[in-house]
């Protein structure tokens, strides 16, 4: 019944458009051009000059802040959005407010980001990869992806340098090698570090082997292409990122 | 199919309505889809049409989600897939990624509410669309630019303020 249901100010006749008729054709001069009202006035011309009649586009540029904010959004709608930043944005959101410190503190989210960078660390079978804090230790606010993450950047963020302070033996290595910014291994190596073999040699973890080997195409590898990411992890967080050039 | 297309009314929060072909709209939204698979039984193949509350949303985000809508899911018939998207030869612009950029080319308050619908009437695209804009609009903002970009009030003491910004001082 479209004739009990069409707004009151410009009441038109209930007239149905013909199917072929594109129901809302862009006008090219307004940016971004919006549905027409399906009930137009006859005949049927597209009139461009309506806007009068929808008061929130007339209210577009009035700045009128605050009707709607983006703290109104539910927070799983948020943390989609979230996913979308990079690291040194969602740190900045995370300063804004106390509401999006929290959110911004999404392990998951953070997870995401280091896994872009070293694919390999999803190999890692450790509690400190599972993005979540781990069952033994709680240490939620400082997320420790996020501070993988901040890692990589120049100035390294002042760590409490606790040296052996519980020994854990089990070392993972998780290595990423890529050929011209394209990944072409990603690997994850556990090594025992309290072995006899492992004491005795000098640094030195076995990681390249054939398996796993991707390569984009047959050419000659250039060997000024290759770039060698190397974490160093251990079960608590990481603790060393390599970042090896070939040349 | 000769004959004419079905279409529905969608009534906005508001009270305005507006037509859109009913194939259209449940390719486009999984919610409205199921209204009017709900819907159906009762109205068999009666010529009337049918009415649905969209209580959720404003006329004004309504018909702006129906104009893309209509965009992205009708041009189907036309281009071929609705996600032809991706089939794109690369360097050669889809014709709807022009008017993806102008249409969440708005304030953040009509953005906002675009994301509000998508979400409500579960349209992915459309939500993935006004995801992503939001994110770009928050990507390499200042503190200060995005709480004045998004009004958000600093409710930080002091020294919580202190401290939030030592955690974070690498990113900046």
């Amino acid at each position: 019944m479209p004739g009990s249901i069409a707004p009151s100010a410009w009441t038109p006749p209930p007239v149905r458009l013909p199917p072929t008729l594109p129901p809302f054709p862009a006008p090219a001069a307004t940016p971004h051009a919006r549905a027409r009202r399906t009930h137009p006035p006859p005949p049927l011309t597209i009139n461009n000059d309506d806007d009068r009649c929808c008061p929130a586009f007339a209210g577009d540029d009035d700045g009128a802040e605050s009707a709607t904010s983006i703290e109104d959004l539910p927070t799983d709608v948020l943390s989609l959005v979230l996913r979308r930043l990079d690291g040194a944005s969602m740190a900045a959101l995370g300063c804004a407010s106390a509401a999006f410190r929290d959110l911004a503190a999404d392990p998951a989210a953070w997870r995401a980001l280091c896994l872009a960078l070293w694919p390999s660390l999803r190999d890692v079978p450790l509690a400190a990869t599972t993005g979540g804090s781990s069952p033994t230790r709680s240490r939620s606010p400082p997320c420790r992806w996020k501070h993988c993450h901040s890692q990589q950047r120049p100035p390294a963020p002042p760590r409490s340098a606790k040296p052996a302070a519980s020994r854990r033996c089990r070392r993972v290595s998780a290595v990423d090698l890529r050929h011209g910014g394209a990944c072409v291994m990603s690997r994850a190596v556990e090594t025992d570090a309290s072995s006899a073999w492992f004491l005795g040699a000098p640094f030195r973890v076995d990681a390249l082997t054939q398996e796993g080997f991707t390569l984009p195409s047959p050419a000659p590898i250039d060997p000024a292409d290759l770039e060698l990411s190397w974490v160093w992890v251990r079960p608590s967080h990481l603790v060393l990122a390599l970042e090896i050039f070939f040349f | 199919m000769a004959s004419e297309k079905k279409v529905v009314f969608l009534r906005s929060s508001d009270g305005e309505a507006f037509e859109v072909s009913e194939e259209v709209i449940s390719a486009a939204s999984v919610t409205i889809k199921g209204m009017i698979d709900e819907e159906s039984p009762s109205r068999a193949d009666t010529a009337a049409t049918t009415t649905l509350a969209i209580p959720n949303v404003t006329a004004a985000t309504l018909s702006r989600v129906l104009h893309y809508v209509n965009k992205h899911f009708d041009a189907a018939a036309v281009v071929g897939r609705p996600d032809d998207y991706i089939f794109c030869a690369p360097g050669d612009e889809h014709p709807l990624a022009r008017f993806d950029d102008d249409f969440v080319d708005v304030d953040n308050d009509t953005l906002i509410d675009l994301v509000h619908a998508a979400e409500y009437l579960h349209i992915k695209k459309l939500f993935d669309l006004t995801c992503k804009a939001v994110a770009d609009k928050l990507k390499g903002r200042t503190i200060d630019q995005i709480r004045e970009t998004f009004g958000i009030v600093n409710d930080y003491t002091v020294e919580e303020e202190v401290e939030v910004y030592r955690e974070n001082s690498w990113a900046f």
